[in-house]
């Protein structure tokens, strides 16, 4: 039996009345700022091109809106975040434009982690709704340290497969597909909500859960199956599975023709796209989400060299690395803040997810008002550091990696320092009927790293299928230096 | 509905069956509705052809045939 609640202080119960059951106002007239009279010519493309191609005025009018009620709700269920927002000196009411967002203090994961396991056990008191009403537990994948706790209601698990319906029908995803998921589905949050988006689609979903790999790739091909989600990793190694081990070609011997990868940024990664489409003969789509956040983006048909933020759902904010100033104008990388409308147990208000992302330049031409993230996720602000002075992204480096095609799937960096000079060194693999290349390799690698990344390496090629292949998150890049303590 | 609606527990405890029927029916007959409005958006027309799935589970629960 559950037992706690949200432990609430007797002033807090009138603002938790006002709040109320996150019902919508009666007040249709203030609910509903937005009908067209017409609707966009591609708006069958779109799951809900209401809100898809809503002028980007009418969406920050929304965003401001839904940003005060999340707020609120926050503010008056939650002593984290009551106690949080008290020392900033901000009530409920004083976010009146917008740009006032910025003074709610962010959220970290280490504040997560700091509170879990505490009462009401074990997500602590961020927690918004009694626990009876939590009917969903998940956990990040502790990459980046101790896994933190995810709680959601009913309601909130309707909303995270909402908006990957969102996702799949903007990827051409329809109720004629056949949906292989070739996951281990488990306390992660990975391809769960896609399970679900994609029924709420109509699509028909074949859980591939503890197959190993090669039974997945049997099961896919007895089936059918015309879409798969993974990571930019596992669905490169299922191909190579199938190659080597099975003897098919996927192209031509299985019936995927689109994917959607999550979990790592490769999708975005030129080189690694190209692979995964070449593998496979299929189309590939990228997503950015994460459990403490929800399904935040996505890759429509158009391709545009970029992402939708689902900016009816999520308040994306960019801010300067250095200074913290909001990023308004494309082209500019900073760190993302991110916040969740809708997600109600453990809501997301300003989460600094430390992805570096920037506004694309272009609109894209499939018509969505939604704005654009180029290029995906360009990095982890953990991970995107000085080597040598020079501003280095890992995904520089898998790009150039991937584009040469003597080389395995497989790479890994490594910083370190030695006599307060860095070092960098990149291990790869040749492919097997690429061995007699590896000086002409050697010299092209070199070549195109210093071209895009301005950084001189240490290269070294190790036996084809002897570096780590990874299922979930891999890490191929380690920075040394931070345990060396000399950075 | 009259046989679900008689003499029995609930109606012992107040439970007004024969007014719940109805308000069951009226949520199917707006559902209905909202899906013939829906104009093919995916959006509403998929989540309405859910809502009509808890409707018929609340027809089974109190006994009555879905149609």
């Amino acid at each position: 039996m559950k037992k706690g609640g949200a432990g609430l202080e007797p002033p807090v119960l009138e603002l938790r009345k006002k709040a109320g059951n996150w019902r919508a106002s009666k007040d249709l007239s203030k609910q509903f700022i937005f009908l067209e009279e017409r609707m966009h010519p591609n708006a069958e493309r779109m799951w809900n091109p209401i809100l898809e191609t809503m002028p980007q005025e009418q969406i920050r009018e929304l965003q401001l809106r839904k940003f005060r009620r999340i707020f609120e709700w926050a503010y008056s269920r939650s002593r984290f975040h009551r106690e949080l927002y008290q020392k900033a000196g901000l009530n409920p009411g004083e976010l009146r434009t917008l740009q006032d967002t910025t003074k709610v203090p962010k959220v970290e994961k280490s504040m997560m982690r700091s509170i879990q396991g505490k009462e009401p056990f074990p997500y602590g008191d961020m927690l918004c709704v009694p626990l009876e009403e939590v009917t969903e537990f998940r956990q990040t994948s502790g990459t980046t340290g101790q896994p933190v706790y995810q709680p959601d209601t009913w309601e909130d698990w309707e909303w995270w497969s909402e908006c990957w319906a969102y996702i799949l029908y903007a990827q051409g995803y329809r109720s004629s597909d056949r949906v292989f998921i070739p996951f281990g589905y488990n306390v992660f949050v990975a391809f769960w909500a896609g399970h679900y988006g994609a029924e709420k689609l109509g699509c028909e979903v074949v859980p591939g859960g503890v197959l190993n790999t090669e039974a997945r790739v049997l099961k896919m091909q007895e089936v059918r199956a015309t879409a798969i989600m993974g990571t930019p990793t596992y669905i490169l190694s299922m191909a190579d599975v199938a190659r080597k081990k099975l003897g098919l070609d996927p192209p031509k011997d299985l019936w995927v023709r689109r994917i959607t990868c999550a979990g790592e940024p490769g999708a975005s990664v030129p080189a690694t796209k190209q692979r995964i489409q070449e593998a496979w003969g299929a189309k590939v789509f990228d997503h950015v989400g994460a459990t403490e956040i929800g399904a935040w983006s996505y890759e429509c048909e158009e391709q545009p060299g970029g992402l939708h933020v689902n900016e009816a759902m999520f308040l994306v904010q960019i801010e300067d690395l250095e200074t913290g100033r909001l990023i308004e104008e494309p082209g500019k990388p900073g760190r993302m803040v991110i916040t969740a409308f809708d997600r109600l147990a453990q809501p997301c208000v300003r989460f600094d997810s430390k992805d570096i992302i920037m506004w694309s330049k272009e609109p894209c031409p499939c018509g969505r008002s939604f704005r654009l993230i180029q290029g995906g996720v360009l990095g982890r602000a953990d991970d995107i550091t000085k080597v040598k002075g020079v501003l280095l992204a890992p995904t520089a480096i898998e790009d150039v990696v991937r584009s040469i095609p003597e080389l395995g799937d497989e790479y890994e960096v490594v910083v370190s320092r030695e006599e307060d000079t860095d070092r960098i060194s990149l291990k790869v693999e040749l492919e097997p009927w690429a061995e007699s290349r590896q000086k002409e390799v050697l010299n092209r690698l070199l070549q195109e790293l210093r071209l895009k990344t301005n950084l001189g390496y240490e290269i070294s090629f190790h036996p084809y299928g002897s570096l780590p292949r990874y299922e979930v998150k891999a890490r191929r890049f380690k920075d040394l230096r931070k345990t060396q303590g000399g950075h | 509905m009259e046989e679900t609606a008689g003499q029995g527990p609930c109606a012992e405890a107040g439970i007004d069956l024969k007014r719940i029927a109805e308000l069951v029916e009226e949520l199917q007959e707006t559902a209905r509705e909202l899906l013939k409005e829906s104009g093919g958006i995916q959006a509403l027309e998929r989540n309405t052809r859910r809502l009509l799935a808890s409707v018929r589970m609340l027809q089974l629960n109190l006994g009555l045939d879905p149609h």
